[in-house]
């Protein structure tokens, strides 16, 4: 029995050990070097310099990868993916920089020499502390080299330690026991200079209620520790942050902290989110194009701020996942992971309207703040809504559009509607151009098609002919058959060219998915409406959304980080409206008034106008694959063609 | 009287076995039943036996169900005489039983995946093919991979035979149909049923053979309770998945019910 007790007691050491200790220590330590090393951290790398001169980058999974070899490395800093080392052989000083891919180095000779005592990087420029005292601003490449830092109420002098983060410089004096913090941008003390005594580091901590805090080191001679300062209201306290009391240096990247052991060999990472309030709650953003520990743009980075600031309980994770079972299984069943989630419409087997008929997808509008953006919002987004409910916010809105090519229609003596033309007129056009081909033996094609692999024509015929809320598909229309036999008519007259078609001369007409309106706005295309088959008929359009899942357990949570997303200022930041143009209505009517080329309002109309091109179940695949090749080919008629999609649909529908 | 006296060990181990079953398979059936009651996953609410009811309307479903009827007359049909006859060979002139029925059962042991290719590639399989190479390429399939067994089951049964019995009749006179009809089919009654269980659950298995060869959306015939199953709950329609495969459920456990009831009253008679 005794044997028994003392195996079941070793045990339960055992696990109290595995569980507690284990992860703790590999929490905390990400570096250790037999000898000592220097460190420097940006926002993507953890990088580290051995005393042989090995340069290495640690990834977020610690693996380290060896970049290159630098001698009598002194000062390092990391910015931006890049690493400053500074190298000092007797008099000489060379200024290295580090790509992580590169195999070598490339360095200069600093051309005027300083003792430099900390180098700190931020905006590919570099923040020297010198010997003298003071701080200074550097070009990495020498071009502009030791200007002296200056901002109002500022002492640049008798700085002992610095730190540079988010655009601000936070110095520390000893002798005048005093921390300040200066903004970059405009040369000013972000807040009055606070008193602490004998730091050794100090660094920019994390933000509360819009105020960053600071942390130090204190002097283990003294009062050894981490503190936590409140620059705003002046208080230093005793920081709860896991490093040990005696470690040297403190750089930060996006959430976490990073300070070197006593001894130099041991480098320790502290997480700096978490510690203000437990995160409780995690929100997965699935699919979504997010990065969230490096933002694409400002625009994308002020929405997680402004989310984190407003939850600071709730941590945001990123996750991919492509297979359509594993998604559906995980959203009906509440599994955590799937809580915001980025739909491609006409890449997925899951529309968000098929969620939304199923209750799986919030009506966004909802949400106050969602409901006021959307009241100024232009009548440009009906694809993402569901019975008159904003279900999605729109990605990336890639329309359908057509250019003409002016030059040879006027050379041909043909004229191409602009807009308010229908497949007849279209179809009209063709045997015009035909007519002309054959008389002067010339070969001009009619339209190049580059969509892909199903033409523009059964794109809009298929966005405007499936009801995915009502379950309706309307393929055998006579109106449609007809239009179909004049269209393998104009392809039999090889007056259409397929997508990647080897032949590449002059079309009258293109049509393209668009990509983004920055690109497609521009004065390199003659932008024309395409062609309808009625006045009822839509124009085809992609919009990639984003939807909160019904079934997340915070879902306010979610729709309130879409609502970041859906502010007047994120629809007007950059990396929006390169992707999709503006939606306010005053920002559109603005746009409009710029617009030498039309190409805008051509834009803008096939998005008042549009329907989403949904690839239904299968039948996108069918038709592809076998349907229009058959229907070309001569193998299938218009009518069987008709006939089966319809039938195809309706098996689809019919669920 | 002296009231019985429970072991504490035993009660233990009786309610770990009724907890351990209830886990593995009433809550999971249980979840499946509650869902097919509720509006869908999402809301919860309750809506009665309208999930059964719009499932049993719908059109898509009525025909799965006849083509599953179908496919499963022809498949289980289909490879229970396929079975038999090759039992009876085996039976009757065959040597090297043993390393036959090996062989017979070995696509058994085949995943679905890699064979379904060689069958696409012969017949040409695709969401459009004709209703006739589709049958033939699903039943050529299931024979090939689940008639071996069925055979297997059937050789052992008739091995297991009393052969003074056909002797006698042998004796008096009766040849090789009558013996096989009047002698061996009652006698393997049993036996026949349990690999008509069996053919009939690897017949519900099929479908992931049929997903590969004709895909999510199949030519008509094809399309099965399983597709419809399978693709409701892609579309997160969870409501008709559930009580779709409730219905599946209850059909198939009466099938194997009476089988086995079957089973029993005859081994009943034996005795």
């Amino acid at each position: 029995m005794k044997h028994y007790l003392r195996a079941l007691f070793s045990f339960a050491v055992l696990c109290v050990l595995f569980i507690f200790y284990i992860p703790a220590v590999a929490e905390t330590v990400i570096v250790s070097s037999p000898s000592s090393i220097k460190y420097a951290v940006d926002e993507q790398y953890v990088w580290t310099v051995s005393e042989d001169g090995a340069v290495t980058w640690h990834d977020d999974n610690r693996t380290a990868y060896q970049v290159c070899r630098i001698d009598h490395v002194s000062r390092i800093a990391a910015a931006g993916g890049t690493l400053y080392c500074l190298a000092e052989d007797g008099q000489r000083q060379t200024m290295y920089v580090v790509e992580p891919h590169a195999t070598e180095a490339s360095g200069y000779d600093v051309p005027e020499r300083r003792d430099i005592r900390q180098m700190e990087a931020s905006n590919s420029m570099l923040y020297l502390l010198c010997d003298d005292g003071k701080v200074y601003l550097s070009e990495p490449f020498g071009l502009r080299l030791f200007e002296e830092i200056a901002a109002n109420d500022f002492r640049n002098e008798d700085i002992d330690v610095i730190s540079v983060y988010d655009g601000m410089l936070c110095a520390y004096s000893r002798k005048n026991s005093l921390v300040s913090v200066i903004s970059l941008e405009s040369g000013t003390l972000l807040y009055p200079s606070v008193t602490a005594d004998d730091l050794l580091y100090v660094q920019i901590g994390r933000k509360e209620n819009g105020v960053y805090r600071l942390i130090g080191i204190s002097d283990p001679m003294k009062n050894a520790g981490i503190v936590e300062i409140d620059p705003s209201a002046g208080l230093v306290q005793t920081s709860d942050l896991d490093l040990p009391a005696e470690c040297m240096g403190l750089r930060r990247n996006a959430d976490t902290v990073y300070s070197l052991s006593a001894d130099g060999t041991k480098l320790y990472a502290a997480s700096l989110v978490g510690k203000t309030a437990e995160k409780n709650t995690t929100v997965t953003l699935l699919n979504t194009f997010i990065d969230l520990k490096q933002p694409e743009s400002k625009g994308v980075a002020d929405v997680i701020t402004a989310f984190c600031e407003k939850h600071p309980d709730i941590s945001l994770v990123n996750r991919s996942e492509d297979d359509i079972r594993v998604v559906a299984n995980g959203i009906m069943s509440c599994l955590p992971g799937y809580d915001i989630i980025t739909i491609q419409e006409n890449f997925t087997k899951l529309p968000s309207v098929t969620m939304y008929k199923a209750g799986a997808a919030v009506k966004l509008e909802e949400n106050e703040q969602i409901r006021q953006t959307l009241a100024l919002c232009a009548d440009v987004l009906s694809p993402v809504t569901a019975e008159g409910h904003l279900i999605g916010i729109p990605v990336f809105t890639n329309p359908y559009l057509w250019h003409a090519d002016q030059e040879t229609a006027a050379k041909i003596g043909l004229t191409v509607p602009e807009d308010g033309w229908t497949w007849d007129d279209f179809f009209d056009l063709g045997e015009k151009l035909d007519e002309y081909n054959r008389a002067t033996g010339s070969h001009i094609p009619l339209l190049r098609d580059e969509i892909g692999q199903l033409p523009y024509f059964l794109v809009q015929y298929n966005a405007n002919a499936v009801d995915l809320m009502a379950g309706t598909a309307a393929y055998d229309s006579k109106e449609f058959i007809d239009a179909l036999s004049r269209w393998v008519d104009l392809y039999g007259k090889g007056l259409i060219e397929p997508f990647n078609s080897d032949d590449s001369g002059t079309a009258l007409l293109y049509c393209f998915r668009a990509k983004s309106y920055s690109e497609y706005t521009s004065d390199e295309y003659d932008l024309i409406l395409p062609p309808v088959l009625n006045s009822d008929t839509k124009y085809p359009v992609n919009i990639a959304r984003t939807v909160v899942n019904a079934n997340s357990p915070c879902q306010d949570v979610c729709v309130d980080f879409l609502a970041e997303l859906f502010t007047p200022t994120y629809l007007r930041s950059k990396v929006f409206t390169f992707n999709n143009g503006f939606l306010l209505a005053d920002d559109v009517a603005r746009d409009l008034q710029n617009d030498p080329t039309g190409n805008k309002a051509v834009w803008y109309a096939v998005l008042a106008d549009s329907a989403q091109d949904y690839y239904l179940g299968d039948l996108f695949v069918d038709q592809w694959k076998t349907l229009y090749p058959a229907l070309l080919s001569g193998s299938m008629s218009p009518e069987a063609y008709a006939r089966t999609c319809q039938q195809r649909a309706e098996m689809v529908l019919g669920e | 009287m002296k009231k019985a006296k429970m072991n504490p060990v035993c009660l233990l181990s009786g309610f770990i076995c009724v907890a351990v079953f209830a886990a593995l398979y009433i809550v999971p059936i249980g979840v499946n039943f509650y869902y097919s009651l509720a509006d869908s996953s999402f809301s919860g609410q309750a809506s009665g036996l309208n999930g059964f009811l719009s499932v049993l309307r719908n059109k898509n479903f009525l025909t799965a169900l006849g083509n599953s009827s179908v496919v499963m007359l022809l498949t289980v049909g289909g490879g229970m005489i396929l079975s038999g006859l090759i039992a009876f060979l085996l039976f009757q002139y065959g040597s090297r039983v043993y390393f036959s029925l090996a062989v017979l059962n070995l696509p058994l042991f085949i995943p679905s995946c890699a064979v379904t290719a060689l069958w696409q590639f012969v017949f040409k399989t695709s969401a459009f093919c004709s209703d006739g190479t589709a049958y033939t390429a699903l039943l050529t399939l299931f024979f090939w991979k689940y008639s071996g067994i069925g055979a297997t089951i059937l050789y052992i049964g008739a091995k297991s035979m009393d052969r003074s019995v056909s002797e006698a009749a042998e004796v008096d006179g009766a040849g090789n149909a009558r013996k096989f009809l009047c002698i061996m089919l009652p006698n393997l009654i049993g036996y026949i049923l349990v690999s008509l269980a069996g053919l009939l659950m690897y017949f519900l298995q099929l479908h992931k053979e049929c997903y590969l060869l004709f895909g999510a959306y199949p030519c008509t015939c094809m399309y099965q309770i399983q597709h419809y199953i399978s693709n409701n709950f892609n579309k997160l329609n969870y409501r008709n998945a559930a009580a779709g495969s409730v219905m599946i459920t209850i059909f198939s456990v009466t099938v194997c019910l009476i089988l086995f009831a079957v089973i029993k009253r005859r081994a009943g008679e034996k005795q």
